[in-house]
């Protein structure tokens, strides 16, 4: 949502600063258990640290020697995911993969942990491993199926909100939380700017939630409080298809480049450690692109005939713990800080944490929240699903109009506006043509997303459709979804330039880092079809 | 039922569209999404288990996507092999069946006599029939010949010669087109070759793979190769007369099922490039021949034009009738082997060879001249011209002086 004047001076119970996948979930957790709360985020949702991973719901295999109570709360909780977001899950299996270059004890105390943890393994042969999965390296020495599974980000936090909103969960978008009111020792509310406006509101709460991961420590000095965090980059590449049909995992002491996620159309690989100069680092270097690809060959050799379609990178809310003198009120994983230890009540900071057990953070968060407001109703978020099976007369009638493959992927993308994008269909067979080829979007579907009030940039509806993030990266799709912008007759206060540019830097920014081999043709390709055609090229600094 | 085994990377694909721009089902079937969506693209989706091979089946791989292609994408190969894909829900129909099975087909009909196959065949009624069968009631179905060409040539007196070169002279001269095996067998014997045409030798399996029988296509593959490798071995050439079974033979085989042709792809010669090879070495003499106030127009075939080789039937035609020839450049005729025979389809033949159809009207020539036997098949049915293969044409000059048609 983003009217902004429908909700100044309106009373919330709880206010969550963060889009990302543990506001969210928090949303979701408080509204199901009838608070009356609203989310904020200063930019699009999902398009900080919850989009910007490999994908990886966790089996909790990774986690089996270093932090064993990590592993067990992803075993259980992957169990959950697959059980409530199976319109975002996408339950591949996974394998972990010793080759004669690992280290051998590495793999006892791996099966011991995971056993500790309560970790499914299962071993099989390499032989059998690399019939599974022919690209693998014949260095293979040991392998064992596990039950990692791929999760996508954008859908994961885009189907909570919306759930959300069943309960009555209220959020806005690009609005930036200016400051956190409070007296006497208590928070009063927030001043929230419209990033796109300007305008500034008032909404008056009884508690703030924290919920910005890498940004938290920003968000806290707010009210002059100190979170102990370090903000830690990650790099990853994204291929252009599925070169592996299950997670592959490498089995030694974690490290950079272990994790390929086979994901939607993609295969994503990473990741590295390294300090960020902020939470807004997410430019990953060319060495950083060309290290990685050269670990990536170490699992599978023929990685260099693999298109490498962009790099990228996220920053971790890692905690940091020599300066944060901070007590534990949860797993050692993530942290919840109330505030009120440091004069200042109704605050709440949660940080941490791991994507995969962002609905388990979310009830810890939200049963102290609910405390406070005296409510002993249970958490109920491991039981009921994200997002409802389509029904068969939804299916029967998207089966006429878009390809039968499609509709459930278009189902899980749009949520409960894939009627929307149906009827459109419906009434007219030109808007059942693809806009983007490269990941199946409909005219009819990108139509749909554009419209929403919260898709204020083509990025915004990147992120609901995946629009551009495919083979061609906005090649194509970027000029049409330019065309269908004007002709909806949105945006109509920006030049088509305006619209194009961040949209097409933002594709500019991942191409660059990994630009050799396979996708010089294609950055070549795109230079042209735009400089010719509108005088525009991508890759400008912004 | 094996799929095709190469594991077929998308990669290459920068998503150009050229090869959309030059489909030419794209452009007369609206249903088609394209060769760019039924192959690279789709073919991503199809690696996540999600089929996207929907309307595929309208791809009639004529292959002016792989020609069109600046990149080398194996376009049609990918097509191809998602339809003949396990979980790509598409199951073939009858048509598909019958069209994949032309020498089974062949081998009922030999047994009735000739005028029988021939009345029932043309026979509205039999038509009707295989309307039914998916197979389109106005589409120019070729008859059966009387005596099949492998008959024909075993009844022939015996030429022995140490200069020997083997025949692959394909399905639809085996079973529709005898003459025009006859006339390059003389062609060659006139060259003093000793023409073989090996025992076992079976369909080269494109029309089964075009219709979803992969798994037959690649037994076919085995078989063939593992005879012809031998010929090839012994340095003995091999021919091919027509261009969709040469093209099957030397690239797609290793394509399609590289588990089924272990080894050295096969070398056959197109049937005009040997001609002009045997002239370029002097074993064939050829003189430009009395032609008759005759013209023609050539049509180069789509799969020959994917084998990358230049237009050798339509150059040895130049040589020996000058302006005589033209060639018409007018892209696909639409029929695409099977393609244009089928219920739904027909239509989309028709549309895509309307411009050679113009073309060839419109040039007045007396014969239409061109290697594939069902562009040949559908250019007549399309004009009312007739056609030949350019051996036909050749052995006017250079071995009997009673070419009729």
């Amino acid at each position: 949502m983003r009217d902004f004047k429908g909700i100044a001076d309106t009373w919330f119970d709880v206010v969550i600063i963060g889009g990302g996948v543990t506001g969210a979930g928090i949303l979701r957790d408080l509204s199901m258990r009838g608070l009356k709360t609203v989310l904020f985020e200063k930019s699009d949702l999902a398009s900080g640290t919850s989009s910007r991973f490999h994908g990886l719901l966790h089996s909790g295999a990774r986690y089996a020697v270093t932090d064993p109570e990590a592993a067990a709360e992803c075993a259980s909780e992957n169990a959950v995911l697959n059980r409530i977001a199976k319109y975002a899950v996408e339950p591949s299996g996974g394998m972990f993969v010793r080759t004669k270059n690992d280290d051998r004890d590495f793999e006892e105390r791996w099966k011991e942990g995971c056993s500790a943890s309560g970790v499914f393994f299962e071993r099989i042969s390499a032989g059998e491993a690399r019939e599974m999965e022919p690209g693998l390296t014949s260095d293979t020495e040991s392998a064992y199926l596990v039950k990692d599974c791929a999760v996508d980000g954008f859908r994961l936090v885009w189907q909570n909100v919306l759930s959300a909103g069943f309960y009555g969960g209220d959020f806005r978008t690009y609005a930036e939380v200016a400051c956190i009111e409070h007296s006497g020792g208590k928070v009063t509310g927030v001043r929230v700017r419209d990033a796109v406006s300007g305008e500034e509101i008032s909404v008056p709460c009884g508690c703030v939630v924290n919920a910005t991961g890498p940004w938290s420590a920003h968000t806290a000095k707010l009210v002059g409080a100190h979170i102990g965090i370090k903000p830690d980059k990650g790099a990853l590449l994204a291929f252009n298809h599925r070169f592996c049909s299950r997670v592959v995992n490498r089995l030694r002491m974690p490290s950079d480049g272990d994790i390929f996620v086979p994901h939607g159309s993609v295969t994503i690989f990473g990741t590295t450690s390294s300090d960020a100069s902020g939470p807004d680092d997410s430019q990953p270097s060319d060495a950083e692109a060309r290290y990685l690809a050269g670990l990536a060959g170490e699992i599978f050799p023929e990685i260099e005939s693999h298109r490498i379609l962009r790099a990228f990178a996220g920053t971790r809310p890692l905690i940091d713990l020599d300066h944060a003198h901070l007590g534990r009120d949860a797993s050692r994983n993530f942290i919840i800080t109330d505030h009120e230890k440091d004069g200042l009540s109704g605050f709440i900071t949660i940080f941490g944490g791991k994507l995969t057990t962002y609905r388990l953070m979310a009830e810890k968060i939200s049963d102290i929240v609910c405390g406070k407001f005296f409510i002993t109703k249970k958490c109920r978020t491991a039981e009921e699903e994200l997002l409802p099976s389509m029904s068969q007369s939804l299916a029967d009638r998207a089966k006429k109009v878009f390809p039968p493959s499609g509709a459930e992927l278009i189902y899980a993308r749009l949520g409960p506006l894939f009627e929307t994008a149906l009827k459109k269909a419906e009434a007219d067979p030109r808007r059942r043509e693809l806009l983007c080829e490269c990941e199946f979007v409909t005219l009819a579907e990108y139509e749909t997303a554009a419209a929403l009030d919260t898709s204020v940039s083509l990025s915004d509806i990147r992120r609901r459709t995946r629009m551009g993030m495919g083979t061609c990266q906005g090649s194509f799709c970027g000029f049409r979804a330019l065309v269908s912008v004007f002709g909806m007759g949105l945006n109509r206060e920006r030049g088509g330039a305006e619209i194009l540019l961040p949209f097409l830097n933002e594709r500019w920014k991942g191409m660059k880092p990994a630009m050799w081999g396979l996708q010089m043709p294609e950055a070549e390709l795109m230079k042209n079809i735009y400089s010719s055609s509108l005088n525009i090229s991508g890759g400008q600094p912004e | 039922m094996p799929p095709i085994k190469k594991e077929i990377n998308p990669d290459l694909c920068t998503g150009c569209s050229a090869c959309t721009v030059s489909c030419p089902v794209a452009q007369a079937a609206p249903e088609f999404p394209g060769p760019k969506i039924a192959g690279p693209v789709s073919e991503r989706f199809r690696l996540s288990g999600v089929a996207g091979a929907e309307r595929i089946s309208y791809c009639s791989n004529c292959k002016n996507c792989d020609i069109a292609c600046p990149r080398g994408v194996p376009v049609s190969l990918m097509t191809m092999a998602a339809l003949n894909g396990q979980d790509n829900g598409i199951r073939p129909s009858l048509n598909n069946l019958i069209l994949a099975n032309g020498p089974a087909m062949a081998r009922v009909a030999g047994i009735f006599p000739h005028f029988l196959v021939k009345f029932a065949m043309e026979s509205r009624l039999s038509r009707l029939i295989l309307d039914g069968l998916g197979i389109d009631k106005r589409s120019p179905l070729p008859v059966f010949a009387g005596e099949y060409f492998p008959d024909v040539f075993k009844k022939r007196k015996k030429f022995k010669s140490d200069k020997k070169v083997v025949l692959f002279s394909g399905c639809f001269i085996n079973f529709y087109d005898p003459e025009t095996g006859t006339d390059f067998v003389d062609i060659l014997e006139k060259a003093g070759y000793e023409v073989i045409l090996p025992e076992g030798l079976v369909c080269c399996g494109l029309p089964m793979a075009a219709n979803g029988f992969a798994g037959k296509a690649a037994k076919n593959a085995a078989v063939n190769y593992g005879i012809l490798k031998k010929y090839c071995g012994e340095g003995i050439p091999v021919t091919a007369l027509c261009p969709s079974c040469a093209l099957m033979l030397t690239r797609e085989y290793g394509e399609m099922f590289p588990e089924a042709v272990s080894g050295e792809p096969l070398a056959v010669a197109d049937a005009c490039s040997f001609i002009a090879s045997l002239m370029e070495k002097g074993e064939l003499e050829a003189r430009e021949g009395n032609i008759g106030g005759m013209s023609f127009i050539y049509h180069a075939p789509c799969h020959l034009r994917a084998a990358g080789d230049g237009l050798p039937g339509y150059e040895l035609l130049k040589r020996l009738a000058g302006d005589a020839v033209k060639n018409a450049s007018a892209g696909c005729c639409g029929i695409a082997g099977s393609y244009g025979f089928k219920k739904g389809k027909y239509e989309i033949g028709i549309k895509v060879g309307r411009a050679l159809f113009d073309e060839v009207k419109k040039s007045g020539a007396s014969l239409a001249v061109s290697e594939c036997g069902t562009c040949r098949v559908q250019i007549t049915g399309g004009t009312g011209v007739r056609a030949a293969h350019p051996v036909s044409v050749v052995k006017k000059f250079t071995v009997l002086s009673g070419f009729t048609r």
